[in-house]
């Protein structure tokens, strides 16, 4: 997907305030030509402020913007070379949808012929598989086929770089997952450069080729999915993207292939692989995600990475269940447990249990 | 239908047939009467002589309509003044409306008011203070005069331009409020999808903000365009004698020939020739409301 590593857009340290609040602050990124690219973040993180200054419905208060090697951060909406598929679709209600998609054709300085827009109309809408609904309008649309004519719009004119501001978030959960899938393959049969805003890491981690998780305005981490869920960089990406369990810890041994720390609400120290960039004393966060962690009822051999609790909280989600288990100290940690292993006996509420995780399992936090 | 449901609903049905059906009977049963100098000046439509009970319909008084053309033309010219002033209020409240569509929230609230405010003054006066600014001796003419721009007066007041000044003044709100509120509801990511997609400021405005507020606009022009035809005040203080619209004509039938009958037919037919755009207003209503 990412074959040519040719770089598309590229974002300059880009700022937006307004009237005093930094809803981006410096924000630098290169997306590469093809890429599909996720700006994930809870509300107010910036996301949807940055893609409108990618849209130009904003401008940055300072940096600059480039596409293809063009600075477009001064030219207006309807100049870019840029196409967005609105949250709500944004669909002209007053229109077929052939004259949706047909609409951009129709601003072209260099118009082609109607009977050729009308050819690349009905090209625009097999692709998406709406040909048999080309005369009906949009309200007489659902919400999937609506987004499959919004997506032909912002297809049309071959933008070479493509917006998407929340694109499912207008549907159920069901056609969430479905259009998903379906909106990438498109998305990849055009190959056009993609930038798409979502708060669902569930739909950026299916959808996008890299992810940038921002935060107040800044990026907090850039990577793939993998990249991102198994070495999140700060407590905030750790937090954000899936569950996590994060214990405070002190550095007390450091060795070029591997470092300890102890931990208050541990009694056994923690050991993760590989030195580390801090000094003897410091203060760090240890993530280590749920799926990591084996549940025993006896005591694991090993001396390091194990705890001891009390199950405390059961959630049964059908293939597994999460269980939270309260340590001494108050801490609860949580695992998970598949349920298809019918022979041993089931862990249930209040019973002791040991917790363990091997020396790759931990992620470092610095921040 | 409960109790309570059927009185709230009620109290509209008979507030219609107390203040506009039963005046629109009376009128409508004068109209067939025949004048009379008596009190009330027309005859009864029924009578009641040697046990019998007569019905007599006078439609005379349509027939007669037609064959003065003084009524048709009052009425040509009513119908053809009113939709030019419509025209020309609805071109001066689009932007007026527009402007405070796209206001901030605070803002708009004052420009509203500063719509709305005038007509809270009677509106006689207000028209009255027409006269005062059009006439030759008036405001404009003096200031003009002052200035030098012009050496006599410009004939203003008494002629069809006072009468279009006035009827686009004094209805301006009823085509602002109409087109404003349906301008506010405009879904702001249209006109940013347009823009997106290429078409440039006007382009957007004609392809998209236009034929969205169509229902605005109609419903401001039905709200200007049906009360200035039958507009009596205006083309009465500010028309001079030779506007001839046809509540100038009712008038005048009413209280100089004192012909209640002619006068009630000149009604009956103005509100049927009103009823041909309120037919078609409320089809269009109906159609939008389907979609």
């Amino acid at each position: 997907m990412t074959g040519s590593n040719q770089i598309m857009l590229e974002i300059r340290q880009v700022s937006k305030n307004f009237g005093g609040l930094n809803a981006v602050k410096e924000v630098n990124l290169s997306i590469n030509k093809g890429e599909i690219f996720a700006l994930l973040g809870g509300s107010g993180c910036g996301k949807t402020t940055l893609l409108r200054m990618l849209a130009g419905f904003e401008s940055p208060s300072a940096g600059a913007i480039f596409i293809d090697g063009e600075d477009i951060s001064q030219i207006p909406p309807h100049k870019r070379p840029v196409n967005m598929m609105f949250q709500s679709y944004a669909l002209f209600p007053h229109m077929t949808v052939a004259q949706n998609v047909a609409f951009g054709l129709k601003q072209e300085k260099n118009r082609l012929a109607a009977p050729e827009i009308a050819k690349k109309v009905s090209k625009l809408l097999h692709l998406v598989r709406m040909q048999d609904f080309a005369s009906r309008k949009p309200n007489q649309l659902s919400g999937g086929q609506r987004q499959r004519v919004a997506l032909a719009r912002s297809l049309a004119k071959k933008p070479k770089v493509l917006l998407l501001d929340e694109p499912m978030g207008a549907l159920d959960k069901k056609l969430r997952s479905q259009m998903q899938l379906e909106v990438v393959d498109i998305i990849e049969a055009v190959g056009v450069t993609c930038v798409m805003v979502t708060h669902d890491q569930e739909e950026a981690m299916t959808m996008a080729n890299r992810i940038s998780v921002m935060h107040e305005g800044e990026i907090m981490q850039v990577g793939t999915p993998s990249e991102i869920y198994e070495f999140p960089n700060s407590r905030h990406t750790a937090e954000f993207i899936g569950s996590v369990n994060i214990f405070d810890a002190m550095v007390t041994q450091l060795e070029p292939d591997y470092t300890r720390l102890s931990c208050t609400d541990l009694t056994s120290p923690i050991q993760v692989e590989a030195g580390i960039n801090a000094p003897i004393g410091a203060s760090l966060g240890i993530a280590v995600r749920p799926e990591k962690i084996t549940m025993t009822r006896v005591k694991p051999e090993q001396a390091d990475n194990w705890l001891m609790g009390v199950v405390e909280d059961i959630a049964y989600l059908g293939g597994h269940s999460v269980y939270y288990v309260k340590l001494e100290s108050g801490k609860r940690v949580m695992t998970i447990g598949t349920n298809n292993d019918r022979h041993e006996q089931k862990v249930t509420w209040q019973d002791k249990v040991y917790l363990y995780w091997s020396i790759t399992s931990a992620v470092v936090l610095y921040q | 239908m409960s109790l309570g449901r059927r009185s709230v609903i009620g109290v509209p049905y008979i507030w219609l047939t107390l203040f506009f059906l039963v005046p629109f009977v009376i009128v409508f049963k004068i109209s067939f009467s025949e004048m009379a100098y008596a009190i009330p000046p027309y005859t009864d439509l029924f009578t009641w002589a040697d046990e019998q009970l007569t019905l007599s319909l006078n439609l005379g008084n349509y027939g007669y309509l037609f064959t003065d053309d003084l009524y048709i033309r009052a009425y040509l010219s009513s119908i053809r003044i009113a939709a030019i002033a419509t025209v020309i209020c609805l071109f001066v409240a689009y932007p007026i409306a527009y402007v405070i569509a796209r206001a901030e929230p605070a803002t708009r609230n004052a420009l509203l008011m500063l719509v709305i405010l005038p007509s809270w003054t009677s509106f006689l006066i207000r028209i009255y203070a027409w006269v005062g600014i059009l006439k030759n001796n008036g405001l404009i003419n003096n200031f003009l005069m002052w200035l030098g721009i012009i050496d006599q007066p410009i004939a203003m007041l008494n002629t069809e331009f006072a009468v279009y000044v006035g009827i686009v003044y004094a209805y301006l709100p009823f085509m602002v409020l109409p087109l404003y509120t349906n301008l506010m509801k405009l879904d702001n990511s249209l006109l940013e999808a347009a823009a997106d997609l290429g078409a440039g400021p006007w382009k957007v405005f004609m392809t998209v903000t236009l034929p969205l507020s169509k229902a605005g606009m109609i419903a401001g022009s039905m709200l200007v365009f049906i009360p200035a035809v039958g507009e009596f005040i205006i083309p009465d203080m500010l028309g001079g004698a030779e506007t001839l619209m046809i509540g100038k004509v009712l008038w005048q039938e009413f209280f100089n020939n004192r012909d209640w009958p002619v006068a009630s037919a000149v009604a009956i037919v103005m509100l049927l020739l009103l009823l041909l755009p309120i037919t078609l207003f409320h089809r269009y209503q109906a159609r939008e409301l389907e979609n």
